[in-house]
């Protein structure tokens, strides 16, 4: 081996596991700063259990409504041509940037008690704000671009042509997403579901803002660690271990599924 | 001399049998307009002409897959298109394979899936008697297990093909079927082709820009360009007598000017291997000077293609070649015998009177372009420019000096910050660098090792916690305030007092138990319970909708009316707050004093610098400035 090329390699493992140590030991030092009998003591609390259930029946229900209604939009993007598409699709992606809580600001505008819909809520006897409906819109709010920009790449990337072929064949337009769209477009569709579902899982301004932090209602585990924070850092960094566990299992998960589809379908 | 100034070249019909496709299309498209009618019969006509000219979209607008702006489509009898009575067939129910140039296999599904593909609803009995019957005809039957990928280009045009024909189509149509292919397979994929649509006798149409697939698949042959067909017939017929240099050049014959007649509008066609080349003028009728810009040899004879105001291509042997050294830039003579020459009177304008109206446009987009991005560069000039001085002045402003790091509770922000300017006032040089947080956080910072100077807590607790870790050495008290009901200026719940909040339906916000102001608001409860009822505290905690983790959003979901009261401290009723809550007392007996304590770590990096602050914020002056903000001081 010449001595460039062996420069090159070891610049380039250097590079690599500055990164790997960097993006990974913040978090596993979390886990290792705390003994780890205290760490489940302290997860053993009523209301880390219900901040922990809310979490994933909110985030079960936003990704729900993301994948159903997200879907629908990302195919349009991806496969209609019209004025002021572009325009669109980075107004799409608004709130990936702006501050959650300015988000839930915008979202207690519209859907609050005084927002523009306050009176037909109180109509309809309903409560949205501070409800565990609020928790949902929020992170449906703050994730749904994730899942749509993914969404949308990964339909655009199937080639028109099998869908021309497909309804020649004399199978519906509908049909055609179902059978020949979603199987190709879904290592993206995937991806983009874990995407947006961690960033659902991660919320945290916008949902209490938008939500309120109210144990056993409306807290998260997020808000749950933020509220910990102000008392006890050691039972917030122990929720936060937590989180990351239930968040790592479930990424893991969807990315042996996304494995397993890859295997099915080759790459053309 | 073969003399034929054809004008049937746009023959319509085929001669003798029954029509069963008819169209009229009409379609606008980017730069021309498509407009084509025909009629087909069990027959294959290939359309020709390079790419862009429309051919594909006369397929696509056929399959349904594009929608003609006028025109109709019938098909066996059946209408499928008619713009005029708003008939329109989707592409799934019109009945017509489409073989696509890239076969477009599904890449997800097996062999034996892709053929299965479009009849998956048929009874089980004749779908797999359909392919059986497609799979023998084109000879799958090794593949059926294989993924496409792995599938070469002629596999893979048979399993297209079985694909559409499982189908039973009333129509072919297959976009450049062999153009996918290699040279060394194409021309015997392309005579098992021609076998297989013998044998299927459905109405086909092929589309290629090779005049010899379309030659030999083929039973009529029309040239397109630029969305018209410019002339059809027999391969023979359009080789014999091109209709214009177009044709000509796309099926590799030659068509130039007949030079010695006196009509401009007669044009001579020849082929290249009937051609001679000579470096002296024989004084023949159909001459041609040229020069020579390439030559290109084959086996045994060399192309030489020349040029003058047209271009054309003479072949000649290559004992020849050798013999008289023809050089590439070399002026020759072309010469041809009458008896090879056909002639053609009325050539038909093609691409050449079109081009110049193409440039005009591409030009027109380009300024378009221009004015868009001369625009968008001056906004984006402006924006950078605004930026960029803000960025300046922001720098050039600070000027090197000392820094003062230092926490404050959320909750003094008001104060600290008028303190803070009153503080530089005095000594220009210093520079203060402040965070404002939660104090349990800021503690969890300073414990940790952040640096700072100076910490402002908003109670005792953290203070104490801080001093017993050794961070800080002594803490002093410089502060009270205490707490408030605040709702927002309609009070819709009708909150008065502090009984109330107990009695009256209400969306209450208070802080969380854990941060200073939520202790303090228990604590008051606590204390009212004495004389209000010992169920007073459960009433009111039943109607908090949220606790938050500091004051300002207590404070903030009130003014936003979203909550219909909290309990905040009184100090933080800022002006920006004042005129969206109404403050209501809590009576004394219960109320409790929540205390600001400052401190200096131990750590400090500036210790002189720090006490100096530290002394200042304890002055008279300091002290006026906590009272101005609504707190009570220890020092008066």
């Amino acid at each position: 081996m010449t001595g460039s090329k062996l420069l090159t390699r070891s610049l380039r493992s250097t590079l690599i596991l500055i990164s790997i140590i960097y993006l990974f030991l913040p978090l596993l030092a979390i886990f290792l700063s705390q003994n780890p009998i205290r760490l489940l003591a302290s997860l053993n609390s009523e209301l880390v259990v219900k901040a922990l259930v809310i979490s994933l029946e909110s985030t079960f229900a936003a990704t729900g409504f993301i994948v159903g209604f997200g879907t629908v939009v990302a195919y349009w993007l991806a496969k209609h041509t019209f004025k002021g598409k572009r325009f669109l699709e980075v107004a799409l992606q608004m709130p990936i940037v702006a501050p959650p809580s300015v988000a839930g600001v915008g979202l207690l505008l519209v859907f609050g008690h005084m927002g523009v819909l306050g009176p037909l809520w109180s109509k309809l006897g309903m409560e949205v704000a501070f409800q565990f409906p609020a928790v949902v819109m929020a992170q449906i709010f703050m994730a749904a671009p994730f899942y749509i920009a993914s969404a949308r790449q990964s339909f655009a990337a199937v080639d028109d042509h099998y869908i021309a072929v497909s309804r020649t064949l004399g199978v519906t337009a509908w049909k055609t997403f179902w059978r020949i769209s979603v199987p190709l477009a879904l290592p993206g569709l995937l991806s983009g579901i874990a995407l947006s579902w961690a960033r659902a899982m991660g919320e945290f301004g916008a949902t209490m803002m938008f939500a309120g932090n109210l144990p056993g209602k409306t807290q998260t585990l997020p808000l749950a660690i933020y509220t910990a924070m102000e008392a006890d850092t050691s039972s917030a960094v122990a929720i936060s271990a937590l989180l990351l566990l239930v968040s790592f299992l479930l990424l893991l998960l969807v990315g042996i599924i996304d494995k397993r589809m890859q295997h099915a379908v080759p790459a053309s | 001399m073969i003399n034929e100034c054809s004008t049937q070249f746009r023959q319509a019909k085929p001669k003798g049998v029954l029509i069963l496709l008819s169209f009229t299309l009409k379609k606008r498209l980017r730069d021309f307009t498509l407009e084509l009618s025909g009629q087909v019969g069990i027959e294959t006509i290939a359309l020709i002409g390079h790419s862009g000219c429309g051919k594909t979209t006369l397929l696509r607008l056929l399959a349904g897959l594009d929608t003609p702006d006028e025109g109709s489509i019938s098909l066996d009898d059946k209408v499928l298109f008619d713009s005029s009575a708003q008939i329109n067939d989707p592409a799934e129910v019109r009945e017509m394979g489409y073989v696509l140039q890239n076969y477009a296999l599904f890449p997800h599904l097996s062999v034996l899936d892709n053929i299965a593909y479009g009849i998956v609803k048929l009874d089980p009995a004749e779908r797999e008697k359909r392919i059986q019957e497609a799979v023998r005809l084109l000879g799958l039957q090794k593949l059926l297990d294989q993924m496409p990928a792995k599938l070469s280009g002629g596999e893979q045009q048979r399993v297209a093909l079985a694909r559409a024909l499982v189908i039973r189509p009333k129509l072919l149509l297959l976009d450049e079927p062999l153009s996918a292919l290699d040279i060394s397979i194409r021309s015997r994929v392309r005579t098992e082709l021609k076998q297989l649509l013998k044998q299927l006798a459905i109405p086909t149409l092929i589309v290629t820009h090779d005049f010899e697939d379309a030659r030999v698949l083929a039973d009529r042959i029309a040239v397109m360009d630029r969305g018209v067909i410019i002339q059809s017939g027999s391969a023979e017929e359009i080789a014999q007598y091109p209709a214009n240099a177009f044709v000509a050049q796309f099926i590799g014959t030659n068509l130039l000017p007949a030079p010695k007649m006196d009509t401009r509008q007669t044009w001579t066609a020849f082929d290249p291997w009937r051609a001679r080349v000579s470096r002296l003028a024989q004084d023949s009728p159909y001459e041609w000077k040229g020069q020579i810009q390439d030559i290109s040899r084959f086996g045994g004879f060399a192309r030489l293609y020349l040029t003058a105001e047209q271009s054309w291509m003479v072949d000649v042997s290559i004992d020849e070649l050798d013999r008289n050294r023809y050089e590439p830039g070399e002026w020759v003579y072309t010469q041809v015998d009458e008896a090879d020459s056909r002639e053609i009177c009325s050539l038909q304008q093609s691409e050449q009177s079109d081009s110049p109206a193409e440039s005009t446009s591409v030009d027109r987009k380009r300024s378009g372009t221009w004015k868009r991005a001369v625009v968008w560069s001056a906004v984006m000039l402006a924006v950078l420019s605004t930026i960029g001085t803000g960025f300046y002045k922001s720098r050039v402003k600070q000027p090197p000096g000392t820094s003062l790091p230092v926490f404050i509770a959320a909750n003094a922000t008001g104060p600290a910050t008028e303190l803070f300017a009153l503080y530089k006032q005095k000594h220009p040089g210093v520079d203060i660098e402040a965070t404002f947080a939660g104090t349990q956080i800021l503690r969890t910072q300073i414990e940790q090792g952040a640096k700072v100077d100076f910490f402002l807590s908003a109670d005792l607790a953290n203070m104490q916690a801080l001093q017993d870790k050794g961070v800080i050495n002594r803490y002093d008290l410089v502060s009270n305030s205490h707490e408030v009901i605040v709702v927002p200026k309609e009070n819709s719940a009708a909150i008065h007092s502090l009984q109330d909040l107990g009695s009256k339906p209400v969306r209450l916000v208070i802080g969380v138990d854990t941060v200073p102001i939520g202790k303090y608001t228990r604590q008051i409860f606590t204390n009212a319970s004495a004389d209000y009822g010992s169920n007073f505290q459960g009433q009111v905690l039943s109607h908090v909708v949220s606790y938050e983790t500091d004051v300002k959003q207590v404070l903030q979901k009130v003014a936003a009316t979203e909550a219909q009261a909290g309990i905040v401290y009184n100090t933080d009723v800022s002006s920006t707050f004042a005129d969206k809550v109404t403050e209501i007392d809590i009576p004394d007996a219960y109320n409790v004093k929540a205390a600001n304590y400052i401190a200096v770590p131990t750590n400090a990096p500036d210790q002189k610098l720090a006490l100096d602050f530290l002394n200042f914020v304890q002055s008279a002056e300091g002290q006026a400035v906590f009272r101005k903000f609504g707190y009570d001081t220890p020092v008066q």
